[in-house]
């Protein structure tokens, strides 16, 4: 009795191992090849483009802009969100495939900047749900970074808990 | 041509997700390849600054107004300031006045860097003079976070002057970026303005006649260099620029090319004009306090500068409160998306050329929506 | 020899329309400044931009007196000449906020125009388009640079 349940508890150990490895590697493979959609909304954007270029390489992150909505991962709301954009994010938002994420630069998005009263300003998470916020006015470039990699950790946290 | 006008005309609507459209919606009719209409859609990134600006005291006031152009940040904030100065009806020292000229210099090189590195990657997809442009502002960044303490939207100039002094040992450093930077501006020319690809796209492509400049209201290098010489620097100069020598840069094209490097060549004149004003800095007091808890005196004053893109003013009336009754902020750029709105009616334009010549303008949208 | 040309624009504006103007002067060099009564505001903008050379176009904005209860339209206009700047104001009543539109003297006028209407409600009459310009299409909450909006008002879409 104990050595079937011994048995199939190894065997059970063996395929979770399997499962683990499994996932990691597609883990790995995911969070270095996030793509952000090609969309900028904000003042925060020359920053971006900063951290886009040769100093504070974003690509050996894998963080490669993409054009088209459907084949974007990662949506960056980059800087100021008015409510005529924002519809324009939520449109993008639901054109884009599972799994997504989404990281709000900047303090604007996060709760309204300097632009705290301002009709037409929204915050980011009122439209969509965000996974990482990257507070600064505008953010230093290392800042984004990090912001980036705990974007990684949690696209493979996501994976490893099973999607 | 026997079919109907509208049955030809397509409708494109160039979209705020695009990867060479920024934050504007713009619909272009086109017949074919011709382009007959150009119809900008703006308001995605209007932020109600007159109205903000309502609402805080003459020292707040600077935080919304410098991002308005985060690449241009000083000259935003120095029109907002003069115009604060001319009301309190005070002088900033000179001192002061020569710091303010250094980095608004220095905005507009990092300003330009930007606009022709996005004008190269529309006209021939040449995304290594971006990058280049790119890796070309950190020596100026680094230069404004040891005078500063931030890289962008420095909140630097306070109504009465400077914030904080020049630290020491600045010169040499300044030096040493302009050196490598002249070293850079002949590989541009050498790779990119001499290149026959870039000339075939650019040369003779979206011509603004001086006539049609003026009577538009085109702003900036996009008026200059259709050959009208108008620059706020020398018409009405400001801060240490009377004391300064430099030359407007005027070319008498008017097509995408021109434009593109009237922006080159204005970088080279800001060089010179940061050079001079390091060597002839004057000793002295870098501000003369001003208190925001006092009341503005009743009036009105209107102060213009000449922004990477043009000229800037900014309007400021006050009923005797503490903060102003209303503030007015003129945009380049809103005058620019006009001129390219009539541009289709004056000139022959091809949809191919649509991307350079919107670029050779360097619009900044978040300028025109305020 | 101070501010010579801005006084002889102001001269040569009083003495054309002596009794439409209802102040012209000289704020400081390079600045002048025309109040015109409303009905007669086109003549004046086209004396301006031919006889006087204000050709450049610059901006168009507004300013609500609401305890005066009017509007104040003001044009800013350069002279690309003598590089002087005019702003031409006109009072108009704030329940009745209809002014004629400058579009066919200056076409550059349009989208300021545009913007003047959709934040303080003021109609130009003979205004080619006038439609949103940097409000949301469907924008519900009023006229925003009115001193009666209050900021962070939810009356917005």
């Amino acid at each position: 009795m104990s050595e079937n349940v011994s048995s199939s508890s190894k065997r059970t150990n063996f395929l979770g191992l399997i499962k683990r490895i499994y996932r990691s590697v597609i883990g790995w493979g995911w969070k270095y090849s996030l793509w952000p959609i090609h969309f900028v909304t904000g003042c925060c954007c020359p920053e971006f483009m900063q951290v886009a270029g040769p100093r504070y390489d974003m690509e050996r992150f894998g963080m490669l802009p993409m054009a088209g909505a459907r084949q974007a991962d990662v949506m960056v709301i980059i800087g100021v969100l008015t409510r005529k954009m924002a519809k324009r994010v939520k449109m993008l938002w639901e054109q884009m495939p599972e799994p997504k994420f989404s990281v709000a630069i900047g303090a604007c998005p996060i709760g309204k900047g300097p632009f705290y009263d301002s009709y037409s300003v929204v915050r980011a998470d009122e439209i969509i749900p965000i996974d990482v916020y990257i507070p600064g006015c505008p953010p230093r470039p290392e800042t984004m970074l990090q912001g980036f990699m705990l974007l990684q950790k949690k696209v493979q946290k996501k994976l490893m808990e099973g999607i | 041509m026997s079919e109907e006008p509208s049955k030809r005309v397509m409708r494109i609507s160039w979209g705020p997700q695009h990867p060479m459209s920024g934050q504007i919606r713009i619909l272009v009719d086109t017949d074919g390849e011709r382009v007959l209409n150009i119809i900008p859609d703006l308001g995605f990134t209007h932020r109600a600054i007159e109205k903000i600006l309502e609402n805080r005291n003459v020292v707040q006031g600077v935080v919304p107004v410098e991002r308005m152009v985060m690449v241009d940040t000083a000259n935003n904030a120095l029109a907002y300031v003069r115009a604060v100065e001319e009301l309190l009806g005070i002088e900033p020292p000179k001192r002061a006045q020569y710091i303010r000229v250094i980095i608004c210099e220095v905005c507009r090189i990092l300003s330009h860097l930007y606009g022709f590195g996005l004008g190269a990657e529309s006209g021939g997809g040449y995304p290594a003079v971006f990058l280049w442009s790119t890796a070309d502002r950190e020596p100026f960044l680094d230069l404004m976070e040891r005078i500063t303490g931030t890289r962008w939207s420095y909140s630097f100039f306070v109504p009465g002057g400077v914030y904080r002094d020049f630290p020491d040992k600045i010169k040499d450093k300044f030096l040493k970026t302009l050196s490598y930077f002249e070293k850079r501006l002949e590989t541009y020319r050498r790779a990119w303005f001499e290149n026959k690809i870039f000339e075939a796209r650019a040369k003779n492509v979206g011509v603004l006649k001086p006539e049609d400049a003026i009577r538009l209201g085109a702003a900036g290098p996009s008026l200059r260099s259709s050959g009208v010489s108008l620059d706020v620097r020398k018409n009405e100069p400001y801060e240490a620029y009377d004391e300064i020598d430099f030359k407007v840069v005027t070319l008498p094209e008017g097509d995408s090319y021109a434009r593109l490097f009237a922006r080159y060549l204005e970088m080279v004149e800001s060089v010179k004009i940061i050079r001079q004003a390091i060597e002839n800095m004057p000793s002295g007091p870098y501000r003369k306090s001003v208190s925001p808890f006092k009341r503005l005196p009743k009036g009105e004053a209107y102060a213009r500068v000449e922004a990477a893109r043009g000229e800037l003013g900014v309007h400021i009336i006050s009923d005797g409160g503490f903060k102003p009754y209303r503030v007015k902020i003129t945009s380049p750029t809103l005058r620019n998306l006009y001129v390219l709105s009539q541009l289709p009616k004056i000139s022959d334009i091809l949809l191919a050329d649509l991307p350079v010549i919107m670029y050779s303008f360097d619009p900044w949208y978040l300028d025109a929506d305020r | 020899m101070k501010e010579e040309v801005e006084k002889e624009l102001v001269e040569a504006i009083k003495s054309k329309f002596p009794d439409v103007i209802e102040e012209a002067e000289v704020l400081r060099s390079k600045r002048i400044s025309v109040t015109v009564k409303v009905d007669k505001i086109l003549e004046v903008a086209r004396f301006i931009r031919d006889e006087l050379g204000f050709d450049y176009p610059i901006s168009a904005g507004a300013v609500d007196y609401i305890k005066e209860k009017q509007f104040q339209v003001i044009y800013y206009l350069l002279s690309s000449k003598k590089k002087v700047v005019l702003m031409l104001r006109v009072n108009i009543p704030r329940d009745r906020p209809i002014a004629p539109s400058l579009t066919p003297v200056w076409s550059a006028m349009d989208f300021h125009e545009r913007e003047t209407w959709e934040m303080f409600g003021i109609t130009f009459k003979g205004h080619p388009n006038l439609t949103r310009l940097l409000l949301p299409e469907d924008w519900e909450g009023g006229y925003p640079l009115r001193k009666d909006f209050k900021l962070s008002s939810k009356e917005g879409s």
